[in-house]
């Protein structure tokens, strides 16, 4: 029974820092409609600045995570700009394979500066292990899950409550009436690739600090997907709650049926749930008008 | 309308001879009768109003339906792309013998062309006959003129 | 200077080539083709069939994305499925003429299954639901030993026409070559049929392809289940071609090439899936070589290549997009237009 519950507890603390991920990209396609495939990638680039950041240049963790974050702002803005503009008109597939594309590139960009192998950038949050009862959890997990709990909270009461998130929702959900209300689409649009790319390099920081950091960081971003879906792509809160679901999902049967399950069970679970409930647990049903 | 898959994949006879049909039943039943033939090749959208219409109920008619349902077909329309509409939609229930359901605002063209009339007033039928009968129906010209004020009466 | 093709009845307007021009052209071209093995080197010869290869998978994608709309991540795990299969019956001692059309229906058959969500969902949601079948199904090719060697892979036996082995480039490369343009011929005729019409008017609007007659799900699984038979052919055929296979060359990484592929070369039409896979191989065997003629001048890029060429990969995808949306096809298009219309302008 303990052994469940460590599974369990374990399972859902690693599943909110995927609630991290699957928020960066809830963020985009709340925000602008668009699927953004390189959420893995982006989240990568901003650990590998920090380590360059921390350990490269020897800056203080805390001082390396800041250019982290300040540079990861830039490039979203910039990839907002240079790419997604462009291709506003066209169609999702396009659009689509646009992130694709700089997925591709970030990928790329990062194994060929600073190689294949696994580096090890200093932690942000303290190492100390938290025992209840006979259950064991590691310092990072709690702390990691801690840091996005924060985090999630503050959106979803910007989201909620402040005028700029208001605003943001305004444009996701119709652009045109938005902007004949006075509301800039086009910072709208900036500024939620700018949050999105923010909380990516949040998640990245952490896992990377906490599991180490290598190219295959992004493939990280490949079970949340699972998640996404599951909540409804364009649902904040089901994203939070199917990353809970999935991590726990993966634990659990990774402990019970060995570490390769976690491969597959989100898929299969993910596949299963499209046949009942088709938009996910939480997104919003569209309705097609001719 | 059913040549198999691989009978697709191979153009068979099959397909061949289906698609030879088709080809003459589109373009002579269909494309020659709504006069659209100078515009086979163009895209759509490129297309004046009045003609993008006519290419809706080209379509329709490839369906060779029993009963057309239109909703406010001439919608938009001049005069001229009016008639020519009318004219279509009475063509199409001579000569293919199909029964036209018209959904129209233009009494114009509706009591050119219907054979039979059915008035609604905010979701009630107020009146239901021949053109020349819904003509002179007193709670139809109510609908449509308004009746005397009560003050001035 | 050609202004037009005249056409006296229907059943010439039908036709694929339709004037003697092109006809004569497509006849060159094939015996080019057909007469590689003669005068052309072993690189040449090994390339050829590659291309060929990829133009396969690549026709039948474009025929579930480009004509009929549905974006399929899957692609790379039906092509891994079709050349398992060609593994398994080549060890029963099964001829490859039997073995790689059953490649190509067991591909299928997986194909129609994946293709089943697109009952309930579409677009995004569908991309996403062949993302996480491609998974298990790579989970698959690990783990079921049995079949599929698991993850040190298999060995193919070599195909077999009647005690003939065609090992090697040049033999082998008749085999894709027929296959590759019988396979593009098959799908400019679903193209011409009422199947390739319904795609079409599926991606356009599906609801309106609903009330015109169009049975949904029907078309939308025949889609996935020809692209995924031509895929299973193409996996088939890359396992005779390279005579063993491990299971992570089937992942997601292939698939988003031959979407990309897809894309740059024009999607829905048979010329930018030709266009898409040519241009795709040569992309980064460009970059190899390039690499090889400046590693003397810059030893150590050799290793820079893989990641070099993602980041090749992305902005040839990016570029495409923003700048010539309609793919290879469309440039392909123009220039024509542009030699058919000369001395005057388009």
């Amino acid at each position: 029974m303990s052994e469940f519950l460590e599974y369990s507890l374990l399972g859902l603390l690693s599943g909110g820092v995927m609630a991290l991920i699957a928020l960066s990209f809830v963020l985009i396609y709340k925000g602008t409609g668009v699927v953004n495939f390189a959420v893995g990638e982006v989240m990568m680039l901003g650990a590998y600045i920090y380590y360059a950041g921390a350990v490269t240049f020897g800056l203080p963790p805390w001082v390396a995570f800041a250019l982290a974050l300040a540079v990861i702002g830039v490039l979203a803005i910039a990839i907002e700009r240079a790419v997604l503009r462009p291709l506003s008109g066209q169609p999702a597939v396009a659009v689509l394979m646009a992130t694709i594309g700089m997925a591709s590139i970030v990928h790329g960009g990062v194994e060929a500066v600073w190689g294949g192998d696994t580096l090890s950038p200093p932690t942000l949050l303290p190492r100390t292990p938290l025992l209840l009862g006979e259950v064991l959890i590691p310092g990072t997990v709690l702390g990691n899950f801690a840091v996005a709990a924060v985090l999630i909270g503050g959106f979803l009461a910007f989201f909620r409550y402040s005028k700029t998130g208001i605003a943001l929702r305004a444009t996701a959900s119709d652009p045109v009436t938005a902007a004949t209300l006075g509301i800039n689409i086009n910072y709208a649009q900036r500024l939620t690739w700018l949050l999105s790319g923010l909380v990516g390099t949040f998640a990245g920081v952490l896992i990377a600090s906490s599991a180490g950091l290598s190219p295959l960081l992004a493939s990280a971003a490949l079970s949340v997907f699972a998640a996404i879906i599951l909540g409804g792509l364009d649902s904040i809160l089901g994203a939070i709650v199917a990353s809970l679901l999935i991590g726990w999902v993966e634990s659990v049967s990774a402990g019970y049926l060995g570490g390769k399950s976690r491969d597959v069970v989100p898929y299969v679970v993910v596949l299963a749930i499209l046949v009942v409930k088709p938009y996910g647990m939480f997104g919003t049903r569209t309705i097609e008008r001719l | 309308m059913q040549a198999g898959v691989f009978s697709a994949l191979v153009y068979g006879r099959a397909a061949r001879e289906e698609e030879l049909r088709l080809r003459a039943e589109v373009e002579r039943k269909v494309i020659d009768f709504l006069e659209i033939d100078h515009v086979r090749h163009l895209s759509v959208d490129v297309l004046p109003y009045g003609l993008q219409k006519r290419v809706e109920l080209a379509r329709a008619l490839a369906m060779r339906p029993r009963v057309l349902l239109l909703d406010e077909p001439v919608a938009g329309m001049n005069r001229e792309e009016t008639e020519d509409m009318a004219r279509f939609i009475l063509d199409v229930q001579e000569e293919w013998g199909v029964t036209v359901l018209l959904v129209e605002h233009d009494m114009g063209m509706v009591m050119d062309i219907s054979s039979h009339v059915v008035v609604l007033n905010f979701g009630q039928v107020i009146a239901s006959g021949t053109p020349a009968e819904v003509r002179r129906h007193p709670q139809v010209i109510e609908a449509y003129l308004g009746a005397e004020s009560e003050a001035l009466a | 200077m050609r202004t037009g093709v005249f056409h006296e009845n229907f059943a010439s307007e039908e036709r694929l080539w339709d004037s003697p021009t092109s006809r004569t052209w497509m006849a060159a071209f094939v015996l080019s083709l057909f007469t590689l093995p003669l005068w052309g080197s072993d690189y040449v010869l090994a390339m050829a069939c590659i291309v060929g290869i990829h133009v396969i998978a690549a026709l039948g994608l474009n025929l579930t994305t480009g004509n009929a709309g549905l974006i399929s991540l899957s692609h790379g795990a039906f092509i891994g499925v079709g050349c398992y299969t060609v593994a398994w019956l080549g060890k029963q001692g099964v001829p490859f003429y039997i073995a790689l059309p059953v490649a190509g229906f067991v591909a299928a058959f997986l194909g129609v299954i994946v293709g089943l969500p697109s009952l309930r969902v579409k677009g995004l949601y569908l991309a996403i639901a062949t993302l996480a079948a491609h998974f298990i199904l790579s989970f698959a090719f690990r783990e079921w030993d049995a079949v599929t060697g698991g993850v040190s892979g298999t060995s193919i036996p070599r195909a077999n026409l009647f005690g003939f082995e065609l090992v090697g480039d040049r033999r082998n490369f008749y085999l894709i070559f027929v296959c590759a343009f019988a396979m593009a011929v098959a799908a400019r005729n679903l193209a011409r049929t009422h199947i390739g019409r319904a795609f079409v008017a599926v991606r356009d609007r599906d609801i309106s392809a609903e009330i015109l007659g169009v049975h949904l799900l029907r078309t939308k699984l025949t889609a996935f289940a020809i692209g995924a038979f031509y895929a299973g052919v193409a996996g088939g055929l890359l396992g005779y071609f390279y005579g063993s296979i491990t299971p992570d060359y089937f992942v997601l990484t292939l698939s988003v090439f031959y979407l990309a592929a897809v894309i740059v070369g024009g999607l829905g039409t048979v010329l930018g899936s030709v266009l898409g896979a040519v241009f795709m191989t040569f992309v980064p065997e460009g970059l190899r070589l390039l690499a090889s003629v400046s590693s003397q001048a810059f030893p150590g890029v050799a290793g820079l290549l893989l990641p070099m060429g993602q980041v090749v990969f992305g902005l040839l995808i990016i570029v495409f997009l923003i700048f010539e949306p309609h793919g290879l096809a469309a440039i392909w298009a123009r220039v024509r237009r542009s030699f058919h219309l000369w001395p005057f302008k388009t």
